[in-house]
């Protein structure tokens, strides 16, 4: 029995967090919802350093080849910090789209600046409106659409499109950065991970044909293991912020801390979390030893995280009191990165319907320890 | 990051799997939940008997006390391969006295209160039950009232507990007392073996809601103690009793055999039909997915706690979440398996259900078990207190002698 991690990741990500808290990455978040900023340079950089961006991307490809549990703990330091970086859509998503699926020239082109963390690349959200493409030849598109819903739009360079709205699935890489595309702030619930709007007019496009709907599936509940890390991370962070308030801050002569309300309520988050980060350790196994268990892994890992990450930053503002509702409060930023992780892979609804059907599918037992 | 067990666990379960698969196939009493105790207490000794000669009776007690000298992680490796097996109950039979009152005498006991109890106990010749809790208070252990006065080499008991799981069915017991009631009240409580069977303890079982007897409330009266029966210090037996509850709560377990998600599901699965989809109703979904949640959570949470002991290491405060979450989720599944079945749950048998039994059981024992073995909030104090350093209740009667304590 070894459902751990090895000391070596360990040791990693113990780095990444020490480099994070360094950082300064609350108000990092703080200037981002100032509208100072779309996302932490300093972080994002201080990470390339560390060789983040770089782990999952073929040595080839200037990456470190490493193996997808490699990256969870530090995915979780990540989620600790509430970094406002773009690892979500460039990192788990973008770079791993192209790793798996791209042509050698797209790698090429694309993968060496991903790795070094210099360009950005991010996805769109499941597209509501339609996409109206022309082909040019080869793999060459000419796309038109509007108000596409996008993380990270204004910070990256290119863009992965998986387009359910035709008969057909389709996957396009786009360059965010050319005249035929624009990019306004779509007002994101929270501003320190922006959703963007993008209109295509006309936009060039490479389609990936060898992506299918079930590779993109696949490439999404590996983002939500990632993703569960996270949000167990910021869970973990919000719990202790709001212990730490509870044992300063007195009211009728005690510690808030030392009244029963208070300590039920905070005994149930840390329950809560730690039913989230085991099932987020079971994706990690999933996704290392068991690929067919991943999607009931990953709607698990998903559902369970974002459930605590939830009930953490709730009752981190209720155990604040006033002070918790104030904007100077940091207790808002947890409650809006709850919301925007819950809802960026697709909402709880969605995810918990894929539980249902891999549970009648039998994956409950099959794959069970 | 692997579930695979190291080359000596694969010997131990293919080695117990064998020999359990074996037992099985002979001709035992199985029933867990019966009106017959008798049988089934004579079903558990006997099938003890054999577990004991195979080595399997005490896995991780000393092999010097006639324990298995084995691993926490090979004594978990058995439980998960015996609960595949429809094997006698030896869990709610003797598994007070392996589980908590035995570890006790091994850890606070006197040489020769180990040679006289351990071996008998672990052999299931004689049965133990726990004589903690008392009609003033049962989650403030501290606080016993039935007191014990010296007379020469004996010790005289006087008082009452109650809710004793097996009482009626034990021959001895680990017992609290109240033997200085003028220092407050952890300073002033020992803790003896008692002889369930001596003269002026009398045992009345309770008939629980759920219509069954398994706890008795217990009379003292005037009860002969010897002093060579007292576990520790005179005065000293709030440590021991903290040991006894240490081990009522460290069960990292196999998996429970009470109703699960999987079985809603199956019910979900049995109750579907051409006309009727049991699934397509949201609410009924819910249950089984949050169900699913938790429960597997739990185990997962289990298997975090094995990876440690695998490694010869101790299991980390995660562990103290699982019992709290998982006596709720019994009641709610009992609830949501109530549900599927509709208008017709409002009787008890459903024989059109086969897992029908579970779902009562569920439903009932759900509730006793978030009162059992700490409560819901006594549990989550300790997680607070102990795992997220918050400060501890305000206790009025901490520091006041125990006889000005109000009740
Ligand atoms: C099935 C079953 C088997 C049992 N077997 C045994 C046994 O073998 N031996 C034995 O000694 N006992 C046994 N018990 C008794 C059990 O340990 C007690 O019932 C339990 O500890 C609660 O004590 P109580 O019943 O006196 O309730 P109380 O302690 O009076 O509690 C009543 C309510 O008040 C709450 N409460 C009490 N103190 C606090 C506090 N400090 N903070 C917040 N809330 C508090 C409790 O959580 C509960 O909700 C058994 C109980 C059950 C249900």
């Amino acid at each position: 029995m070894n459902f751990d991690f090895s000391s070596e990741q360990k040791e990693a990500a113990d780095q990444v967090g020490r480099l994070l808290a360094n950082s300064g990455s609350l108000s990092e978040c703080r200037r981002a919802l100032d509208g100072e900023i779309v996302m932490s340079a300093l972080a994002w950089r201080g990470l390339a350093e560390v060789g983040f961006q770089a782990l999952l991307i073929d040595e080839a490809f200037g990456g470190f080849g490493m193996a997808p549990v490699d990256i969870c703990l530090i995915s979780r330091e990540i989620g600790y910090s509430l970094a406002p970086v773009p690892s979500l859509s460039s990192v788990y998503i973008a770079s791993a789209a192209i790793q798996r699926h791209g042509d050698q020239e797209l790698q090429e082109a694309w993968l060496p600046k991903l790795a070094a963390g210099e360009v950005v690349g991010t996805f769109a959200l499941p597209v509501v409106g339609p996409v109206d493409g022309s082909s040019k030849g080869d793999c060459n598109w000419v796309l038109n659409a509007s108000e596409l819903a996008i993380p990270d739009a204004r910070a990256a360079d290119l863009m992965l499109l998986a387009d359910r709205s035709g008969a057909d699935f389709s996957c396009y890489l786009i360059k965010l950065k050319q005249d035929a595309v624009t990019v306004k702030d779509g007002r994101s619930c929270d501003p320190s991970r922006p959703l963007d709007l993008v209109d295509l007019a006309g936009a060039q496009a490479v389609k990936l044909d060898a992506v299918s709907a079930a590779d993109w599936q696949t490439i999404v509940d590996r983002a939500a293991i990632f993703l569960a890390f996270e949000q167990v991370g910021a869970a973990t962070r919000a719990l202790e912020m709001a212990r730490d308030y509870a044992l300063q801050r007195y009211s009728f002569g005690r510690p808030i801390g030392s009244y029963q309300a208070i300590k039920h309520k905070l005994a149930d988050v840390y329950a809560l979390i730690e039913i989230a980060v085991s099932h987020a350790y079971y994706g990690a196994w999933a996704l290392t030893s068991e690929p067919d268990a991943v999607p009931l892994a990953a709607a698990g890992a998903r559902v369970a995280a974002s459930r605590a990450l939830r009930l953490a930053a709730q009752e981190n503002i209720q155990v604040h009191g006033g002070i918790g509702y104030t904007w100077e409060s940091d207790c808002q930023l947890f409650y809006r990165r709850a919301r925007y992780w819950n809802i960026v892979l697709g909402s709880d609804a969605e995810w918990r319907c894929k539980i249902l059907d891999q549970l009648r599918a039998g994956a409950g037992t099959r794959y069970a320890p | 990051m692997d579930f695979r067990d190291t080359s000596e666990e694969t010997q131990y379960r293919a080695a117990a799997r064998k020999w359990l698969s074996e037992q099985a196939s002979r001709d035992w009493n199985t029933s867990h939940i019966t009106d017959e105790m008798e049988a089934k207490y004579a079903a558990a000794k006997a099938y003890q008997r054999e577990r004991v000669k195979a080595g399997y009776g005490a896995i991780a007690l000393p092999r010097e006390f006639g324990g298995g000298g084995g691993t926490p992680m090979e004594q978990i490796i058995f439980r998960q391969e015996e609960v595949q097996f429809n094997l006698p109950d030896i869990g709610t039979t003797l598994g007070v006295g392996l589980a908590m009152c035995l570890p006790t005498i091994i850890h606070n006991g006197t040489p020769e209160q180990r040679d006289r109890f351990v071996k008998p106990g672990i052999l299931g010749e004689e049965v133990w039950c726990q004589l903690f809790s008392e009609p003033t208070g049962g989650s403030d252990v501290a606080s016993a009232r039935t007191s014990a006065v010296q007379d020469s080499s004996n010790w005289v008991l006087q008082g009452q507990k109650v809710w004793t799981s097996g009482a009626q069915y034990s021959d001895f017991g680990i017992i609290t007392t109240r033997t200085d009631p003028d220092v407050p009240k952890h300073k002033g409580l020992t803790v003896f073996v008692v002889d369930m069977k001596a003269p002026g303890i009398e045992i009345r079982p309770i008939r629980q809601m759920s219509g069954e007897s398994e706890f008795s409330e217990v009379f003292f009266d005037a009860v002969r103690v010897p002093d060579t029966y007292r576990l520790g210090e005179v005065n000293g037996g709030w440590k021991v009793a903290l040991s006894t509850l240490m081990h009522e709560r460290a069960g990292i377990g196999g998996k429970s055999t009470n109703l699960g998600w999987a079985d809603l599901l199956k019910i979900a699965e049995q109750l579907s039909n051409d006309q009727h989809d049991v699934f397509a109703n949201p609410s009924h979904a819910c249950a089984i997915v949050d169900s699913w949640l938790l429960e597997f959570g739990c185990d997962l949470i289990a298997l975090r706690g094995q990876t440690a002991l695998s490694r010869g290491g101790q299991p980390g405060p995660e562990q103290s979440v699982t019992k709290l979450i998982k006596a709720s989720l019994l009641q709610q599944n009992g609830y949501h398996g109530i549900d599927l079945a509709g208008a017709a749950a409002l009787g008890t048998d459903r024989h059109d259900i086969d897992l029908w039994n579970k779902v009562e059981h569920a439903w009932m024992f759900g509730a006793g078990l978030r009162i059992g073995g700490g409560t819901d909030e006594i549990l989550r104090n300790v997680v607070a207190e102990r795992v997220l350093g918050l400060p501890g209740d305000v206790r009025l009667d901490k520091d006041v002698p125990f006889r000005d304590v109000p009740s």
